[in-house]
This record gives C-alpha cells, sequence and structure tokens, in this order.
C-alpha cells in the first residue's frame, strides 16, 4: 500500500511540474474556416511547425483552433496568418486566396452543406 | 369478396389506421402505456429558408420501444412514454438526427427542423468509401479500422506486410524460397477471407498467392477488417473475414506525394501519387510503384537465396465525378508487372549432383479496369442505386525447379445494390443481383530431373469457366440507440452444385454504454484454384496428386466479440475477447502427410477451426499506447480419416504494441514483439533420420521497431524488423539434392529472413 502511496504521489508530482512548465505558455482561442476532419489536420499541421507553438487542437464542431504557445517566440498575428497561409480565415485574418484555391472541395467554405 | 379486399387494403394503406394500429400494437406490448400522445409536423429548410414537410421520417423515444414516422405531409403523431423526462430521436439518411429533450408532457406539438448532412448521401458509401473517421464501436459488424496512418508504423512495402502490427491477421512465409507471405485469419489461410477493393473484388482466382504485393502501402487510405462472416452484399466467398481496402482517393488526396524506401537486404522502393482536381466535381489520381531486390544473400548457406531478386512495376489511374444530386462514380485502369528469380545460383551451388541448378522463376502479369456508378434520388435521400464492374485478365507463370506452371485468368465481375428504407429509416434495406465470370487456362508439367534436354513425364491441364449468377438481399435493423441487426440472404447458381443458398446474420448489442456485445453467424462458400494457391508446394520434390474432381468448398462461421471501454485512473481503456468457431461442409484438403506428396482430396470427415483472442489496450499516458493481445488456436482437418491439428499453425501467440508520440507527433517511436508457440510440422517419419524433422516447431518470438520524425513537409523513418536475428534452423530439407527426393522448402514456420534494417521518406504538397 505504501509503495502504491509513493508512486501516486511521485506520478502526480510529475504532473503538476510538467503543468508548471506550461504555466509561462499563453492559450488563444482562433476562429477558423475549417469545414471538416480533413481541415483539421491541414490546420493543425500547419500551425504545430510554427516556431513557439507548444500545443494545437481544431474543434472541427466550433471551428475553433486552440493554441498554446511561447509568446516570447510568436504572435497571435503570427499564427494567425499561418491558419490564413494554409488557405483558411483566422478571426480577422482572410485565407490565402491562393492556398484555399488548391483546397479539396471538402474544405472549401459550404463544401459539407447542400446546395439544394 | 374482391370488394371486400380492396377495401381492406385501402384502409391499410392510409396512414392514420396504420398509427391507430401500431398504437394498439403498443398499447397491448405494453401495459404501463400512457395515453398521452405527441404531435407535430417535421420540416427541412433549403438555403433560401423555405421550409418543406418531410415524410418518412423515424423517431424513437430513447430506451424505449415507442417509434413513430412521419407521412407524406411530415406530421406524425406518437405517444408519450411512461417516464418522463424521455428524449425524442428524430432520425433520416441525409439529414443530421436531431435529439429533443422533453421535460415533462406538458407539451404536446412540436415542430422539428432537420438539417441537411452532407453533400454525399449516407448510402452513397456503397460506391464512395467508408468515413475514415467512423467509431467502430458504432458497426454491426465486428471490424477493425487500419488506417494510412497505422500503416506508416512499419515498414509497409505492400498489403501483406501492413498487418504485422495487427492481432487479429497473421502473416507467415509461406515456403523458404519464393519470398512469398500470406495471411491467416482465424488460423485458417488467406483464401478463406474475401479480400476486396472498395467492394470490388481483389484479391481472388490466380492473384491468390502474390496479391496481397499488388498494393502498395502507400497507396491505402484505410484497411477494414471484419472478423467472421462478412456481408451477403459482395459476394459469398467471405469465410473467415472480409479485408477491405480503400485507396487514397482523388478529390481528398494529397497533390503531390513521394515516398523512397530502402532495406539493408538492398531493396528500392519508390512511390508516387499525383492527385489534379480539375473541378470540384472532376478529378483524377495517378499511382505510380518501382520496386527492386538486388542482392543475392545466402546467410544460412544452403545454397539458395534467402528471398528471391524482385522487381515490380505497378500503375493505377483512378477518376472520380459527380453530378449535383444527381449521380456519383469511379472508374480506373491498373497495370502490375512483377518478377521473382531465386532458388540455386550458379555461385552457390557446390558439389550438387545434377548439373544444373534449381532455379526460381515467377511472373506476373496483371490487367484491370473498374467502373463504379451511384445514382441518387435527391427528394429520396435514402435511396440510391449502384452499379459496380470489374474486368481483369491475369496473367502467370512460375517454375520451381522441374516443375513448371502457367496459367491465365479473364475475369468479369458486376453487381447491382439497390439501397431503400422500408417505411423508415430504423429499417434499411439492400437488394441486388450480381454476375461473376472467370474464364481459367492452367498448365501444370513436371519434368524428369535427371539430363537436359527434359522428357515430360507429367501434366495436368485445368481449363474452366466459371460462370456464378446471384441475387441477394440484406436488411439492417437500427434502433439508434443499443441494437442493430443486419440479416443477409444470398443465392448465387453454381453449374456443378446449383443453387446454393448462404444465410448470414450481424447482431450488435450495447447494453451499457461501455459494453458491446456482437454476435454473427453464415455460410460462405468458394471455388479452389489449387495451383496457385498452394504453390509453395511446388518448392519441394512432393508429387502432386489430385485424387478427385475437386467441389467448391463451404463453411460456416459463428462468432461472439465482447468489447469493454472504461477509464482506470482517468485514462482510456478497452479490453475485448471474441470466440469464432469455423466448421466445413466441404473442404480442399491439402494433405502433406506423405513426405513424397501432397494430396488434394474433398474433405471426408470432420474439419474445423476454433479461435480465441483477447486484447487489452491502455493509455497510461498521454500519446503512450500499448496492446497487449493472446490467441489460442484449435484448428483441426480430417486427413485420410485421422483428425489432426493443421501443420504449421501455432496454437497460442501473443503480441505486444507499444506506441509513443511526442508533442503534436513530430516524433513517433512505434515498437511490435510477437511471440509464436508451438505449432505441428508434417510428418516426415519416412525421411532418413537426418532429413527428419521434430514433431513440433520451437517457439520463438521476433521484435520489430521504427521510430519516425516529421517536418513540416517531410517525414523521415527508420525501422528495423526481426531486431533479434531470429530464423529458422533448417529451412529447408536436404538443400544439396534439390532434385532429389527429400528436397522440401515449405516446412516454414518462422522467419526465414534474418534482421532488415530499413529507413524512407515521405514527401508530400498538401
Amino acid at each position: 500500500m505504501k509503495t502504491i502511496k509513493i508512486i501516486l504521489t511521485t506520478i502526480s508530482a510529475v504532473i503538476l511540474l510538467s503543468g508548471f512548465a506550461y504555466a509561462q505558455d499563453t492559450t488563444i482561442v482562433i476562429k477558423t474556416s475549417s469545414q471538416c476532419e480533413d481541415c483539421k489536420k491541414r490546420i493543425e499541421n500547419s500551425v504545430s511547425f510554427e516556431k513557439g507553438v507548444k500545443k494545437v487542437i481544431l474543434d472541427v464542431e466550433t471551428k475553433n483552433a486552440t493554441v498554446t504557445y511561447d509568446k516570447t517566440k510568436t504572435s497571435p498575428d503570427k499564427l494567425k496568418k499561418a491558419i490564413a497561409k494554409a488557405g483558411y480565415d483566422a478571426d480577422e485574418v482572410p485565407a490565402d486566396a491562393k492556398a484555399y484555391k488548391k483546397l479539396p472541395k471538402c474544405c472549401k467554405k459550404g463544401g459539407m452543406e447542400t446546395s439544394h | 369478396m374482391l370488394l371486400f379486399h380492396s377495401v381492406i387494403k385501402r384502409i391499410m394503406k392510409s396512414k392514420i389506421i396504420k398509427q391507430i394500429l401500431l398504437s394498439a400494437f403498443l398499447a397491448l406490448t405494453f401495459p404501463c402505456f400512457s395515453q398521452e400522445h405527441l404531435a407535430g409536423k417535421v420540416v427541412e429548410k433549403d438555403a433560401q429558408g423555405k421550409e418543406s414537410s418531410l415524410g418518412m421520417v423515424g423517431m424513437k423515444w430513447l430506451n424505449t420501444a415507442i417509434t413513430a414516422t412521419s407521412d407524406e405531409t411530415g406530421s406524425f403523431h406518437i405517444p408519450f412514454p411512461e417516464s418522463m423526462p424521455a428524449k425524442l430521436i428524430v432520425n433520416m439518411i441525409g439529414y443530421k438526427s436531431d435529439t429533443i429533450f422533453f421535460r415533462d408532457k406538458s407539451k404536446t406539438e412540436i415542430k422539428i427542423t432537420l438539417k441537411n448532412s452532407a453533400t454525399t448521401l449516407g448510402e452513397v458509401k456503397i460506391v464512395g468509401k467508408q468515413n475514415a473517421t467512423s467509431n467502430l464501436t458504432t458497426t454491426t459488424l465486428n471490424t477493425e479500422l487500419l488506417t494510412s496512418k497505422e500503416l506508416t508504423l512499419a515498414a509497409c512495402c505492400n498489403l501483406s506486410e501492413s498487418f504485422e502490427r495487427n492481432a487479429s491477421v497473421d502473416v507467415n512465409f509461406t515456403d523458404a524460397v519464393s519470398g512469398t507471405k500470406q495471411i491467416q485469419m482465424l488460423g485458417l489461410d488467406g483464401i478463406y477471407t474475401q479480400i476486396l477493393y472498395e467492394n470490388l473484388p481483389f484479391v481472388r482466382g490466380l492473384a491468390s498467392s502474390h496479391g496481397l504485393s499488388y498494393i502498395p502501402g502507400p497507396w491505402v487510405e484505410n484497411i477494414l477488417v471484419t472478423k467472421g462472416t462478412g456481408s451477403v452484399v459482395n459476394g459469398f466467398e467471405s469465410i473467415t473475414g472480409q479485408i477491405q481496402i480503400e485507396m487514397l482517393e482523388p478529390d481528398k488526396a494529397d497533390r503531390f506525394f513521394l515516398n523512397g524506401y530502402a532495406n539493408s537486404e538492398q531493396r528500392y522502393e519508390l512511390n508516387a501519387h499525383l492527385a489534379k482536381r480539375f473541378t470540384d466535381n472532376v478529378s483524377t489520381l495517378l499511382f505510380a510503384h518501382a520496386s527492386q531486390n538486388q542482392l543475392s544473400m545466402d546467410r544460412n548457406g544452403d545454397s539458395f537465396l534467402d528471398s528471391p531478386l524482385k522487381t515490380q512495376y505497378n500503375v493505377f489511374n483512378r477518376w472520380h465525378y459527380r453530378i449535383k444530386n444527381k449521380a456519383e462514380g469511379q472508374f480506373g485502369v491498373r497495370a502490375l508487372l512483377e518478377e521473382r528469380i531465386g532458388g540455386q545460383t550458379t555461385e552457390h551451388v557446390h558439389d550438387s549432383i545434377v548439373p544444373v541448378p534449381y532455379n526460381i522463376n515467377i511472373s506476373s502479369k496483371q490487367v484491370e479496369a473498374f467502373t463504379k456508378n451511384g445514382f441518387l434520388f435527391p427528394e429520396k435521400p435514402w435511396k440510391s442505386i449502384a452499379i459496380t464492374t470489374t474486368e481483369r485478365y491475369h496473367k502467370q507463370t512460375a517454375s520451381f525447379g522441374n516443375k513448371k506452371y502457367e496459367g491465365e485468368q479473364k475475369s468479369l465481375y458486376v453487381n447491382t445494390i439497390w439501397a431503400d428504407i422500408i417505411d423508415n429509416t430504423f429499417h434499411k434495406i439492400k437488394f441486388g443481383g450480381s454476375f461473376m465470370m472467370d474464364d481459367y487456362r492452367e498448365l501444370f508439367t513436371t519434368e524428369i530431373p535427371a539430363f537436359s534436354p527434359w522428357p515430360q513425364i507429367d501434366s495436368i491441364i485445368n481449363n474452366t469457366l466459371e460462370m456464378i449468377p446471384g441475387g441477394y438481399v440484406e436488411y439492417t435493423f437500427n434502433n439508434d440507440t443499443n441494437l442493430s441487426v443486419v440479416s443477409g440472404l444470398r443465392a448465387d447458381y453454381f453449374d456443378d452444385l446449383g443453387l446454393m443458398v448462404n444465410p448470414r446474420v450481424h447482431l450488435k448489442y450495447n447494453p451499457s454504454k461501455e459494453t458491446v456485445i456482437r454476435l454473427s453467424g453464415g455460410r460462405g462458400m468458394r471455388t479452389s484454384h489449387i495451383f496457385v494457391e498452394n504453390s509453395s508446394v511446388f518448392a519441394s520434390s512432393r508429387e502432386i496428386i489430385i485424387k478427385e474432381k475437386l467441389a467448391p468448398e463451404i463453411a460456416w462461421n459463428y462468432g461472439m466479440t465482447f468489447t469493454y471501454c472504461f477509464k482506470p485512473f482517468g485514462r482510456e481503456a478497452s479490453w475485448n475477447f471474441d470466440l469464432f468457431r469455423t466448421d466445413f461442409e466441404n473442404q480442399v484438403v491439402v494433405d502433406l502427410e506423405d513426405v513424397n506428396k501432397v494430396q488434394f482430396y474433398n474433405l471426408k470427415g470432420i474439419s474445423y477451426s476454433n479461435s480465441f483472442q483477447t486484447d487489452f489496450t491502455i493509455s497510461p499516458i498521454e500519446r503512450l499506447d500499448i496492446k497487449l493481445a493472446y490467441k489460442y488456436y484449435d484448428v483441426k482437418t480430417t486427413y485420410n480419416g485421422k483428425l489432426l491439428y493443421k501443420p504449421l499453425v501455432p496454437k497460442d501467440r501473443a503480441l505486444i504494441n507499444i506506441d509513443y508520440a511526442t508533442n503534436m507527433e513530430k516524433w513517433k517511436f512505434n515498437f511490435t514483439a510477437k511471440w509464436f508457440g508451438k505449432s505441428r510440422l508434417p510428418n516426415t517419419s519416412a525421411n532418413a533420420i537426418e532429413f527428419q524433422l521434430p514433431e513440433k516447431s520451437t517457439p520463438y518470438y521476433t521484435l520489430m521497431g521504427q521510430i519516425t520524425k516529421k517536418f513540416r513537409w517531410i517525414e523521415v523513418y527508420l525501422g528495423a524488423e526481426n531486431l533479434l536475428d531470429y530464423r529458422i534452423p533448417n529451412a529447408i530439407i536436404d538443400p544439396e539434392n534439390p532434385f532429389g527426393t527429400n528436397f522440401d522448402a515449405t516446412m516454414i514456420w518462422g522467419p526465414v529472413n534474418g534482421r532488415v534494417i530499413y529507413g524512407g521518406f515521405r514527401y508530400k504538397i498538401i
């Protein structure tokens, strides 16, 4: 029992500490023009290779990209530009027209809805 | 009387009567039935915001059996359930399901607005593909999804290797000389598993022996592995399972992709594909593959190459089109050329008693065209009609020393699928007809292994024309909460057997949110083509004896699986176990029990396979996944009146997968360990003592691993197969005398190749 207690304490300590390591980072939520799972892949891939980005998750339902980043290395502006460069609107930054044109049909605006 | 009949008919047709009858039925079935009703209308809104009524919409109170359907005007009437609050589920194919919460019975009228769910309508999946993200705990069939992501975690040069990390499908070498790998499911050979490419027949006929190497790994988007009997829609051939291969699609694939691979056996491989989207409705995808194995390697010094020199060229072009709200379709062509050269090379022949080396030469050529067209009914989104066709030419030549084989197959396959609903979307139906034609020309010759020129001593000609028309119907019930049933029946006409009827049933039940129970049962059949299916036995001195006319193979398969998902310490975990039984009514028995012969005959007696598998998956910390699996096989066949274990199939096996990815998956580490227990070896007691094998193989284990690093546009990987360099001892019996009476390269129960280190890259423009 005692050993289990020690192990558990150690694990929680590690988790807490790793939490502290991230405490310096900032999180931002960016509204995108994402449409589907494929878009999620594209946006996450594009943002994850920006300098200073620690974590990026795009919620397909809400189209929100939640990005955790180191503010000494990047800025919300740069992150939005990265999303725009992938062909998607990011808050007030419009999608790069060239990149948007190359997106598959399902990723274009209204691509997941019917046009009856 | 006739008047009375028509009046009754008219009454029956009326929706109101139907509902009264339904209510009466419900009132009878549920004694504590409440008399209060909810009435309303179902509508849909178009882009301009105009409303139109929706008929045939199914609805149901959650966790009850109370259902209703809206009529042509969209109106419906449904009794409230006994206990409140309750949730009403509204369901219609092509529309997003809606769940409405009712606190009490005070509101008795409601308007429900449904939204269209997608451009491609639900049932059109029969021509397209299944949603890659679909959660397979929701499918009625026991299906496992392998995504392209999973396939990149091992050196998946081609399909036969893509199951190396999988617990349900086994991959084995068939012999020590041809480098052929085949799969097994439930302890039975891959021939009993139906291998389809997007619902079209793929690995069958003459392609059975090497067919899995005809699809390079990077072409694949998903693989769906169904254990147990499959759906009747795709034919009668599935017995132990169904493997559905979904390739990348023109309208979704990366615009350019290039993969290079090299390994320590000097295998070089290039895979490329190029996607072009002309308009939103027309797109194409071109795949190309070239590979070579150029290293003559004989590490065990038996004068035979450990793996043959191989060359493969493979191209595939597919097109996709869409006519808005009317039709959607695909067509494509594929061509393949493969050459394998193995056996003894002149520099390796030492003191052979014959002046000629034992050569192995296998060449395959395949050309194929397919079409898939689906017709839609925009006003009836649950309805669709699809027609699929495949035309194929396959030529296979093989020579193993003095044994020569030449085969040709021309095939045509047509299938139609009509999808509709019965009354509402809780009841779906598919039916259609199919036609299968295969024209086989086969010639097998054995030559006297003495001095050239060798006169022919024996030849077997097998020319057959199989024409099998058939029809099927498949009914799916899904109550949208915890129960679904798929029951199918198909009838096919065989020349020699007449009309064969094969029923199949699948059931899925969720007793709780965390638990899934699946049951399946059904019959499958196939015609056998012994020369290609058992081409590895050519690599032995065994005389080939076909004792009688071989009848189609028929087997029943029953299965049960149980899945439990839970969260120990807040971490996701799942536990799964399954039991499957296959019973052969007829089987083409491949009898290796006499060392000098391989005998083929129809089963006399019983033949079965019992399989048990259990696996446990947990992700103890974020991005770390661990899977443990154990499998037990009990596979027995009656060989000449004696019930014996199927040779070379280990009874027990275990597998461990450990996968870790760093934040945002920039680094990936994958590790797999496999353990194989003892298997029975065919009887070799008639051989001289030095050429006898033990009764059983020795247990062994293999390790494999891979590291992947991802950059923005490129991914590089480095890995190793068979890390411990385990090789079975004496892979070939009497390699010094390949034309002698003891020679046998087919007694393979483990790896023939040693450790292989490989590396590669994947470059893409999305």
